[in-house]
């Protein structure tokens, strides 16, 4: 029963513990501000380690408790270099509307470190799995048209509309248990808005619809969805201005999938096939243990006792599966140093506070053969962790260093 | 979504291309003109910027001229588009719109910072050309416009009234939000392309001493000055350059901090309220007679004296600058061995002469012809200068101008080295109480990182062998 048993915990350790939630921060100071007309460059080095995540009732649980001892993660450093334009192509002209109204687009690479550490590495490769990647992230296109900025006493705001594409050009890797790359496409219409308030109090909010592409090659066995819930999001950063040089703010980010994401290519399966039937029967007399890992209906108590049955094999139902769709919620908390006036030096954390990530429950055939063109009875029901930015919500801490630069101010 | 690749990459990337190319160069590679503002009357041609080598863009009026005409001078990185809320805005209230006209100067982008020493001749294009079609167009000589600068506009103001002597061609002066005593944003030691201006405005910067020297309210131009005061209105003057704006002896009105508003930068010399303001403020001053001549001052002797007699004299001595609080005068005795700065205004016609320096002519003395030398030859420079002034006879008076243009009568007395923080010609002349006068010295300074780097690279790739001679300071900036 101890190959079962290994099977069991692996299958499951290895959802929770791959799990690389997507990075999401609340707006910088004043992200959607109307800045002056040219060339921005920003680099972002963003670091976690996460050891827990969000089940789908919306529980932290530590990563991979109980099948290995906490303390292992999911380390990851995403390293992001933006480049932002700001101007008025139609300035001048008979085009009213634009010609008041700036443009704007945005480049974002990403580059990104990702390993799974300890007991975690190693079960991944129980499953065939690569534990780690590293490499080019998907790159982010962004344009977008500034509002007109207006004034109501102290307050001042603007806003605008943008729509970024993720291209899906990064490394992605189908028998990664983390990736870097996504392999589906998302558009991601927003509307934003910037106010300043006494020229302290600057405040920064999104309203945003991320239409997620489909991924046709899911990775990890099967365990990125392969049709991408929707996600709506809502952001605002709050910064107070101590002098030209010191800013301090606090955000909230909420984000949420629209309707389940859907899996229906599952292959996650133990590497080393056949089983043992020890593995599948030392627990079916009362089956406490086996429900506890997650398996509904276990093996027959005939099928063990059965002498001709001396090995077995377990083949996962592709799909389709559903699960209850992701949440979201973190607080942010960030300082700024404002250096010359070129350059923006920033810290921030953000704390997740609460969430829901993607679970499915999978179903194994359990077979007498490696075709599974029989099975041994009820398909065992295994509750799965969706891995990848789309299905898993960290529920542990992000650092973030930031730096502006304005290669053209003196 | 899989349709998604092709299409929706395509117009990312065009789209991406044509927002990061400059539009004066994404527009004609596709065979069309770059949109400009150009809302001028028939007949008026705008000069050409020095700073672009463009003709300026920007607006101007035409019909009868009631009033004397207003110009618009723009701050940093904009252009006269800036200034068209205020058009709208006194056109409304009753301005002609023959006396509204702004004029783009720079490069209106932050590619290229604008500076206020490379734009003074621009501005002098401007105010020449204005005031020319102004005359052509009404049938007689029209000597007076009112400026209103905002942000680098008033330091550029500044400098073009003390570099070209020009105080007398400029009734009122209204200056929005100027970083006359410096700006935080600027550095001393910044690098990179755009840091002249960088240079120019610092806090403590030699080159605002320099312009500060002598009273920073000369002549007979009516100053007001109008910013923020509050340290959080606008963001270029926090606490600490809150009256940065102010000149001494002009109206200073800090608009937020008196009126409890919170216009920023851009909004302070461009919303009703301050539209308003400024608008009362102008027309506090007389108009002067339409047909009227300016007057001059007459020297004979050791006398000075208006033409005609009923213009009154304003005079200050010894590099400081005359202005309208100085006595008004019917004559001036003027002191053997001192330097005399006079303007003559008539108190009917309200015009006024350009600013002269005047002395005691004293006997000639046999002495030798009086030269002049430069403590910094011409050349390119990595870092800004002082250049120190000297003449042969140390009793003599020596004038300069950084415009690039021979010193008038009334250029800046030298006093202390003068400050080079940009490419651009000093010219200098000096002068004796007996009559001599110097040849011209006229120097072409190029501060310029670029220049200094290429030439280096060009030297160690053709002279592999030579000794390093740069020894340009790196250690602060960038």
């Amino acid at each position: 029963m101890s190959g079962m048993r290994t099977l069991v915990a692996a299958v499951l350790l290895l959802a929770a513990g791959t799990a690389r939630a997507g990075i999401v921060f609340t707006p910088h100071v004043s992200e959607y501000a109307r800045l002056p007309a040219g060339q921005y460059s920003e680099f972002t080095l963003i670091g976690t380690q996460i050891e827990s995540i969000y089940d789908r009732n919306g529980d932290e649980i530590e990563l991979g408790v109980p099948f290995v001892p906490p303390g292992d993660s999911t380390d990851a450093f995403l390293a992001l270099a933006k480049f932002l334009w700001i101007g008025n192509l139609f300035r001048d002209s008979d085009w009213g509307f634009l010609a008041d109204r700036p443009q704007f687009c945005r480049l974002i690479g990403t580059v990104g470190y990702q390993q799974n550490t300890g007991a975690i590495a190693a079960r991944a490769r129980l499953f065939n799995q690569r534990p780690g990647a590293n490499g080019l992230g998907d790159l982010f296109g962004l344009c977008g048209i500034y509002g007109l900025e207006h004034r109501w006493g102290p307050i001042k705001g603007n806003g605008l509309f943008a729509t970024t594409v993720k291209i899906p050009v990064g490394r992605y890797d189908t028998q990664a248990a983390l990736n870097t790359g996504t392999n589906y496409w998302s558009v991601i219409p927003q509307l934003a808005f910037h106010a300043e308030a006494w020229g302290r109090v600057y405040i920064d909010g999104t309203l945003a619809w991320q239409f997620n592409g489909d991924n046709d090659r899911p990775s990890f066995g099967g365990l990125t969805p392969t049709g991408i819930a929707d996600v709506r999001n809502a952001e605002i950063n709050i910064a107070w201005k101590f002098s030209e040089h010191w800013f301090a703010d606090v955000g909230y980010s909420f984000r949420e999938s629209v309707g389940p994401n859907q899996y229906d290519k599952v292959t996650i399966n133990f590497e080393d096939q056949p089983l043992s039937p020890q593995s599948a029967c030392d627990n079916t007399n009362n089956g406490t243990n086996m429900l506890t890992m997650g398996f509904g209906p276990v093996v027959s108590q005939e099928l063990c006792d059965s002498p001709a049955l001396d090995q077995f094999f377990l083949r996962p139902r592709p799909g389709p599966y559903r699960d209850l769709g992701v949440e979201g919620r973190l607080l942010t908390a960030g300082i700024s140093y404002v250096y010359r006036a070129s350059t923006v030096v920033q810290a921030r954390i953000a704390q997740p506070v609460g969430g829901r990530g993607s679970q499915i429950d999978v179903l194994f055939d359990v077979c007498p053969d490696a075709d599974c063109t029989t099975t041994t009875g009820a398909p065992l029901t295994s509750r799965l962790f969706g891995v990848q930015e789309a299905a898993a919500v960290s529920a542990s801490p992000y650092l973030e260093l930031r730096l502006v630069y304005l290669p053209w101010a003196p | 979504m899989g349709a998604l690749k092709t299409p929706l990459g395509l117009l990312l990337a065009a789209t991406l291309c044509a927002g990061c190319a400059p539009r004066e160069i994404l527009l004609p590679a596709v065979g069309l003109t770059p949109p400009a503002l150009r809302d001028f009357p028939p007949g008026y041609t705008p000069p050409y910027s020095s700073e672009t080598e463009q003709p300026m863009p920007g607006f101007g009026g035409s019909g009868p001229l009631t009033q004397t005409p207003i110009l618009f001078v723009h701050g940093n990185t904009v252009s006269a588009r800036y200034w068209l809320p205020a058009r709208r805005h006194w056109l409304e209230q009753g301005v002609p719109s023959s006396a509204l006209w702004a004029l783009g100067y720079g490069w209106d982008n932050v590619r290229y910072f604008d500076s206020a020493d490379l734009s003074v001749e621009s501005l002098d294009r401007m105010v020449t050309s204005v005031l020319e079609h102004l005359s052509r167009e009404n049938g007689r000589t029209v000597h007076q416009l009112d400026l209103i600068g905002h942000s680098l506009g008033v330091t550029l103001v500044r400098q073009w009234l003390k570099q070209t002597n020009s105080w007398h061609k400029v009734r009122n002066f209204i200056g929005a939000a100027g970083a006359n005593d410096g700006v935080w944003t600027a550095s001393a030691d910044s690098r990179g392309q755009n840091r002249g201006v960088a240079f120019e405005l610092h806090p403590g910067s030699p080159w605002l001493a320099q312009l500060n020297r002598g009273g920073e309210t000369p002549g007979p131009t009516r100053y007001l000055t109008l910013y923020d005061g509050t340290g959080w209105g606008d963001v270029l003057f926090p606490p600490g350059f809150e009256d940065s704006s102010a000149l001494e002896g002009a109206d200073n009105l800090a608009y937020n901090r008196v009126h409890g508003t919170h216009f920023d930068h851009l909004e302070l010399p461009r919303v009703p309220e301050t539209l308003d303001a400024m608008l009362a403020w102008l027309r506090e001053a007389p108009e002067p007679l339409p047909q009227a001549s300016p007057p001059r001052v007459l020297q004979s002797g050791d006398q000075l004296r208006p033409e005609p007699a009923e213009a009154r004299l304003h005079c200050a001595t010894q590099g400081r600058w005359p202005h309208r609080r100085s006595a008004a005068l019917a004559e001036v005795r003027m002191s053997p061995r001192t330097l005399y700065h006079c303007y003559a205004r008539h108190p009917q016609t309200h015009l006024s002469s350009p600013i002269g320096h005047f002395f005691v002519r004293e006997a000639a003395t046999g002495a030798g012809p009086l030269t002049l030398s430069a403590s910094v030859p011409a050349g390119a420079y990595e870092q800004p200068l002082e250049v120190a002034l000297s003449a042969s006879d140390p009793a003599a008076w020596i004038v300069y101008s950084t415009a690039g243009r021979l010193p008038e009568s009334g250029a800046p007395l030298y006093q202390a080295p003068v400050y080079i923080a940009g490419p651009l010609t000093l010219v200098a002349q000096a002068f004796s109480a007996d009559g001599r006068v110097s040849e011209p010295l006229s120097l072409r300074y190029d501060i310029s990182l670029e220049l200094i780097d290429a030439r280096h690279a060009l030297r160690r790739q053709f002279e592999a062998d030579a000794e390093p001679d740069y020894a340009a300071r790196r250690g602060k900036g960038r």
